[in-house]
């Protein structure tokens, strides 16, 4: 019969080969981990070096440019002196109505026979307020109807109203009447 | 028993060790960089976009005509002068009334107590968009001449417009009219804009109102009729 026999050796030399591995292993990790590390430290180091480089890049752009601006600050005051006028007039010409007066006074003049007009109220809104003084209530009604009926009336205003009528102890009529203008804004 | 046998545990050192330089750098170094990196990032946009705002407007400014904007500016400044020019309008007004062949009876100035330099404060009436120096002017004449003063101060440079008028007319009588003017004007911007600001842009109806003011006239006011005088400088050089 053959003699049998235990290699109790082999086994610790396996349990020391793998001892020496992960030994190994955890050296080179280790030192893997270290220069991965490094890298990154150092890649973080050089990127927060570029933006302070870039920072201080944009800053004397920053200052060149408003050193530039400051040297035309005069035609930057005009620039917004002018702005602050045509907006004004912009506004000003957009709130006008657009009332031909010479027109309509001349209008008035054709048209009032006896009847005397004393003062002509315009508003910013195309509105004109006529009041006057008619002799009699023929005079009155004779204005009102050339004011109505007359092509250019009709042509120059949209609305007409007869605002008051009031007879005086002389017979007179003082007349107030509204007319709103055509093509008004 | 837990026994602690510092020869087999040797080799755990150098991770160790590395773990410890890893942590302490990380807290020391890496975590104040990163923070800081994100700050910087964040200050950088912004201030690329105020670059970028800067050079936008340098650029309009550049390419803004100073001669050309010079003349625009004394344009506009005789259309609204900064403030209340009453030696000025006054003589306008006479020559307007010539002009149109009519007779000047009186001229009033209806808020003379406000009459004032320019830093002082403007009122402005109610259904008003600009501030104004009235008037009030009695002329006689036939009305066609009336009608004719009237278009000639609608296109006359300071900007004025007529409210109301008070006509006497007896029979027979030339017709003898009043006109409230107003002439308007218009005080200085209070501040200028910050460096950072864009420059005010001109826009194309804006520009219209410019071609409308280039049709109007402007009085050429000749020394001996036209003095101005107990006032600020005018900080606009033409």
């Amino acid at each position: 019969m053959a003699e049998q026999e235990i290699d109790f050796l082999s086994e610790q030399q396996s349990k020391t080969g793998k001892k020496a591995k992960i030994v190994h292993f955890l050296k080179v990790g280790s030192i893997i981990v270290l220069i991965l590390y490094c890298l990154l430290t150092a890649a973080v180091f050089s990127y927060w070096f570029y933006l302070n480089t870039q920072g201080r890049k944009t800053q004397q752009e920053i200052s060149i440019k408003k050193q530039k601006i400051e040297s035309l600050k005069d035609v930057e005051s005009v620039q917004t002196f002018l702005k602050q006028r045509l907006a004004a007039l912009d506004k000003f010409f957009t709130n006008q109505a657009k009332t031909d007066l010479p027109e309509i006074l001349d209008f008035f003049e054709n048209i009032k026979d006896e009847a005397r007009l004393k003062q002509v109220n315009l508003t910013k809104e195309g509105e004109i307020t006529i009041s006057g003084e008619a002799d009699n209530a023929l005079v009155l009604t004779d204005f009102l109807k050339k004011l109505e009926e007359e092509d250019q009336s009709k042509k120059l205003f949209s609305t007409i109203t007869l605002v008051s009528s009031d007879k005086q102890k002389t017979g007179n009529y003082l007349f107030s009447i509204l007319l709103e203008v055509k093509g008004k804004q | 028993m837990f026994n602690l046998n510092i020869k087999e545990n040797k080799v755990f050192a150098l991770p160790v060790l590395i773990l410890f330089i890893v942590f302490l750098v990380s807290v020391v170094f890496l975590k104040p960089k990163l923070s800081e990196i994100l700050e910087i990032r964040r200050d950088i946009k912004s201030e690329k976009n105020n670059l970028a705002t800067l050079t936008q407007k340098l650029a309009t400014l550049d390419g803004l005509a100073q001669v050309e904007l010079n003349e625009k500016a004394f344009l506009t400044l005789n259309a609204l002068p900064i403030e209340k020019d009453v030696a000025k309008n006054l003589f306008i007004l006479k020559q307007l009334v010539q002009d149109s062949g009519l007779g000047l009876s009186n001229i009033t100035i209806g808020n003379v107590g406000d009459i004032s330099t320019a830093s002082a404060q403007t009122k402005i009436e109610k259904g008003e968009v600009l501030p104004a120096l009235v008037f009030s002017i009695s002329v006689s004449g036939q009305m066609a001449e009336i009608g004719d003063f009237i278009s000639r101060v609608n296109l006359t440079l300071p900007i004025m417009r007529i409210n109301q008028i008070y006509l006497s007319n007896k029979k027979g009588d030339i017709p003898e009219i009043t006109l409230d003017i107003n002439s308007y004007f218009l005080p200085l911007p209070k501040t200028l804009s910050k460096v950072e600001d864009l420059v005010a842009v001109i826009s194309p109806q804006e520009e219209k109102i410019f071609e409308k003011l280039t049709e109007l006239k402007a009085f050429d006011l000749q020394e001996g009729f036209y003095y101005s005088g107990g006032q600020k400088d005018n900080p606009f050089v033409y």
